[in-house]
């Protein structure tokens, strides 16, 4: 399924239009003008034993789409949860970078995000850019760009490329 | 002193236990709402609950303060400060709460930091509890 892009001309300031999706019980919200692309695991070369004991070992697979590489990051694991059965993968627009995500709930509006409480003092604070209320429910809005840092898809190229130079195939 | 001139608390129950906050810091006691959580990684926090539009962080200090609370049944809403700004909290909390005025004796040695007085009631003694040093202290635990 490919999203389409947005014309700014014609984007709708009712609300911000957000994917929802579920990782393991809890459900996510992704501002959709992030993701360029909802697909099935096919075609994913699995990396994980090469970047199990690094500090990328989120990083699970790359997938390669049209002629560039994606890292593919385990939600669950950069959630700090249970492993989870994942079955869809968001493609990323602007990042080299494609998330793997139990499954896709559907596409909704969200009228306005509310900031994640100061309480809040963890990772979760890079985690989310804020809380969307739906109705009584509390959604967390990801920051798309904190899957995979800047650094963080530094090191796992290098650790990619080093599994290519082996010529090892997983 | 006479008793309007006593300074006063809020207390609350987890389990066999009452501990006391400056009722100044106290907003609320409100009754069990849904709470709804999300990954973090913040010792203590539980989730959040939706009251009025709003989103309230859920801190359990019961983790702390007593060791096998029964069901919390209550929330009590209390604000705590994070530099100029103020929000509110939620502490889950085992039954009603009381509000009473006491003298606040200084605490006996050995008290865990965030203890910061004693009050000395008719038929017990209750811990008067700093939040931000008892949140402060797990964070760093």
């Amino acid at each position: 399924m490919k999203i389409m892009r947005q014309s700014r001309k014609h984007a709708s300031h009712h609300g911000e239009p957000v994917i929802l999706f579920a990782v393991g019980e809890h459900t996510f919200a992704a501002p959709a003008n992030e993701v360029d692309e909802i697909r099935d695991l096919h075609g994913l070369q699995t990396v994980s034993n090469a970047t199990q004991c690094t500090s990328v070992s989120k990083v699970k697979s790359t997938l390669e789409r049209s002629n560039k590489v994606y890292y593919v990051v385990d939600a669950a694991q950069h959630f700090r949860q249970a492993p989870s059965k994942a079955s869809r993968l968001m493609v990323l627009r602007s990042h080299p970078v494609a998330i793997l995500v139990d499954s896709i709930d559907r596409m909704a509006e969200i009228q306005k995000i509310l900031p994640l409480p100061k309480a809040f003092s963890g990772n979760e604070r890079n985690w989310y850019t804020g809380l969307a209320l739906m109705g009584e429910s509390v959604v967390p809005v990801v920051n798309m760009p904190a899957f995979l840092t800047p650094a963080e898809q530094v090191m796992a190229k290098s650790v990619v490329n080093r599994l290519a130079t082996k010529g090892v195939t997983a | 002193m006479t008793s309007s001139m006593q300074p006063r608390f809020v207390l609350f129950p987890l389990g066999e236990k009452r501990f006391a906050l400056p009722a100044e810091t106290v907003a609320e006691l409100a009754r069990p709402d849904l709470q709804q959580t999300f990954p973090h990684t913040t010792p203590l926090m539980t989730g959040v609950l939706v009251r009025r539009g709003t989103i309230v962080p859920v801190c359990d200090v019961a983790q702390v303060l007593v060791v096998g609370a029964p069901a919390r049944k209550f929330y009590l809403l209390a604000t705590r400060k994070f530099g100029r700004t103020a929000e509110l909290t939620a502490l889950p909390v085992t039954g009603e709460c009381e509000l009473a005025a006491a003298d606040v004796l200084p605490p006996t040695a050995g008290q865990p930091p965030y203890v910061v007085g004693l009050l000395s009631l008719p038929k017990e003694i209750v811990q008067l509890l700093d939040l931000e040093k008892l949140v402060e202290a797990e964070a760093n635990a």
